[in-house]
């Protein structure tokens, strides 16, 4: 057992490394068919898709930091806000979409540094209220800069230009590439060193730094690295959004992560997606009624943490181990 | 600046009785509960429905604090005692679900408009020399002192010193013929009963919304961070302290910065008083 807390939600094959690898041909068809995905679907339900994409994105973040290092930092609402409105606001100023998006990156970084740095000495829920009261006041920054970010009024964001290509595809497909390039960078990184570090943090912190880790420096990567991300989702949330305003950055917004988080299994790259899926789909189809909304979120969120803390990606993974032991009993029989 | 002090106090005494809430469940439970404020919504529309029934406001409030005790003992019962093996952060996120389902449920039972909660002290006053002082807030004031005096007595009491057992160290005091279950509701009972007071207190001063509860969680669990999350006097005096410093605040600096001002005490005093606060925890199974 470890000491931190988020480890009764994750489930064994997360700390297992032989864990079952999905396979390439699922991986490469589903990739596949997302690519092709404009040529059938019309504008309305592509920018739904990329909404998904994008809550996914910024669920990974916090998924390797809760997931992976055990942290819980619950600041990746404000890490949000701080990416759309950075990077709008840099575009705006004339900077290149991409290098704002880069710039911001980095900066994001450095705040989830600072963000990180009770995180070394401090765990648990302490460490969880110093993130939560840490995300609030980067909402407040924005809100009290309102002669830059336009305060409580909103702020509207300049688009960009895709040359005449249609906008909603366009945006589709950055946020396919940054999820795609996202997916195989954090896969790659998660299945090598740092992600075996990273869950030796977790784990074992204890006896951590007798096999030469630093709990510190891999606590500090996990928030740099949750709070970046978060802040590109935000650039993409922005120019898919086309406005701002701090309200959507709000404790509801890192609800809502956290619904994707939990339903959609913590410690597991897909589950960000199943769960973002699951959000998405909730609030479109209760789009007029946000009290059952706010229901279905709430009870499932309970019922996940009750009745299935793996989440969504952990049902797989159940059933087959049911399926195979049945199957190793039939051949024990023989 | 007398004005802006007792203002303070009005509001720190709304933290601080739901920051003592928050410390007594999580004595008792080991739950971090984020739904505390919410909890204490129910109580609160059902003790308004019942004044404009015609009731005495007094026995209207008394009857909300009783369904306050009664929706956290079977909160308790339901959804947080089967899983009480589960760490701080799963139970963190299913009090957050709880707040959203909370919040929802009453909504849709009493309509969502606002409305206010008219006691015959919620209006007017008396003015002392230049200064006018609203009853409400003498009352929230005398309430906060009075329960928390209360609640230190009763913590010497033998159900007091079960509670204590119980967080001190569960094992061994369910050897002792401590009955945990018991007493875990008896803490969410207490908890949700006090957070209903305070949510009266403040929809008195206030108006009675959904929404009236989401302000207060933050700040009440800054408070309980004052308190070390065991301290209920720290939690208490951090709760009042933090209501003064925000008013303040909101005086000399301006009004933005009064709400941002607790949380940037937070992070301070973690940032300062980490090891310490390390010390505290106990390791809970390596």
């Amino acid at each position: 057992m470890s000491l931190n807390t988020a480890t009764s939600l994750i489930p064994d094959w997360v700390s297992n490394p032989k864990r079952p690898v999905k396979s390439s041909i699922t991986r490469y068809s589903l990739l596949a068919g997302m690519v092709i995905l404009p040529w059938f679907l019309g504008g309305y339900y592509i920018y739904i898709v990329s909404l998904v994409l994008v809550y996914t994105l910024g669920t990974l973040g916090m998924n390797v930091m809760i997931g992976w290092t055990g942290q819980i930092g619950l600041a990746v609402a404000g890490f949000f806000g701080l990416g759309a409105y950075a990077t709008s606001i840099l575009h705006e100023r004339g900077l290149p979409w991409i290098l704002a998006v880069v710039g911001v990156g980095l900066f994001a970084a450095l705040i989830g540094f600072i963000d990180g740095f009770p995180a070394v000495r401090l765990f648990g829920f302490f460490l969880a209220i110093a993130s939560l009261a840490f995300g609030d006041l980067i909402l407040r920054v924005i809100l009290e800069a309102d002669g830059i970010t336009g305060g409580g009024g909103g702020y509207s964001v300049q688009l960009l230009d895709f040359w005449g290509f249609d906008r909603e595809i366009a945006l589709y497909y950055i946020c396919l590439l940054a999820i795609v390039a996202f997916m195989v960078f954090v896969g790659r990184v998660l299945e090598g060193r740092l992600g075996r570090t990273m869950r030796a943090v977790n784990n074992i912190e204890i006896a951590a730094p007798s096999l030469g880790i630093a709990p510190p420096k891999y606590k500090l990567i996990a928030f740099m690295f949750s709070g970046s991300i978060a802040a590109l989702a935000g650039s993409i949330f922005a120019q898919l959004l086309t406005y701002l305003s701090p309200d959507m950055f709000k404790t509801s917004l890192l609800i809502t992560m956290l619904v994707m988080l939990i339903v959609g299994g913590v410690g597991s790259l897909w589950g960000s997606f199943a769960g973002a899926i699951f959000v998405v789909f909730v609030q479109e189809w209760l789009q007029a009624f946000a009290v059952y909304q706010r229901i279905v979120f709430g009870v499932s969120l309970m019922l996940c943490i009750g009745l299935l803390p793996g989440g969504i990606a952990s049902i797989g993974d159940k059933a087959r181990a049911k399926f195979g032991k049945r199957q190793q009993r039939v051949t024990g029989a023989e | 600046m007398i004005q802006q002090i007792l203002s303070g106090l009005e509001a720190g005494s709304w933290y601080a009785l739901l920051a003592v809430a928050i410390v007594i469940v999580m004595k008792a439970t080991d739950v971090p509960n984020f739904a505390q404020a919410q909890i204490g919504m129910p109580g609160s529309y059902a003790a308004v429905n019942l004044i404009n029934e015609g009731l005495n406001p007094i026995l209207a409030m008394i009857c909300g604090i009783a369904l306050g005790y009664v929706i956290g003992a079977v909160i308790e019962r339901v959804a947080i005692r089967p899983l009480s093996s589960l760490g701080h952060f799963p139970m963190l996120v299913m009090t957050i679900g709880l707040t959203y389902a909370l919040v929802s449920l009453v909504t849709l039972t009493f309509k969502s408009e606002p409305r206010s909660f008219t006691t015959p002290w919620s209006e007017g006053g008396f003015t002392v020399g230049d200064l006018y002082v609203p009853y409400i807030q003498i009352i929230t004031i005398i309430t906060g002192v009075v329960l928390a005096l209360i609640l230190t007595y009763f913590f010497r009491t033998t159900w007091g010193v079960r509670m204590r057992a119980i967080s001190e160290n569960p094992g061994v005091s369910r050897l002792l013929g401590i009955n945990s279950g018991l007493v875990s509701n008896l803490a969410w009972g207490i908890g949700a009963a006090i957070s209903t007071l305070a949510m009266m207190l403040h929809t008195q001063a206030t108006v009675l919304a959904d929404s009236s509860a989401d302000p207060l969680i933050l700040k009440a669990f800054v408070a309980a961070v004052l308190g070390s999350f065991t301290s209920l006097s720290g939690a208490f005096i951090g709760g009042l302290a933090i209501g003064v410093i925000e008013n303040l605040t909101g005086m000399w600096i301006g009004t933005g910065w009064k709400e941002a001002v607790s949380l940037i005490i937070v992070v301070l005093y973690l940032f300062v008083r980490m090891p310490s606060l390390v010390k505290s925890i106990k390791p809970r199974e390596v």
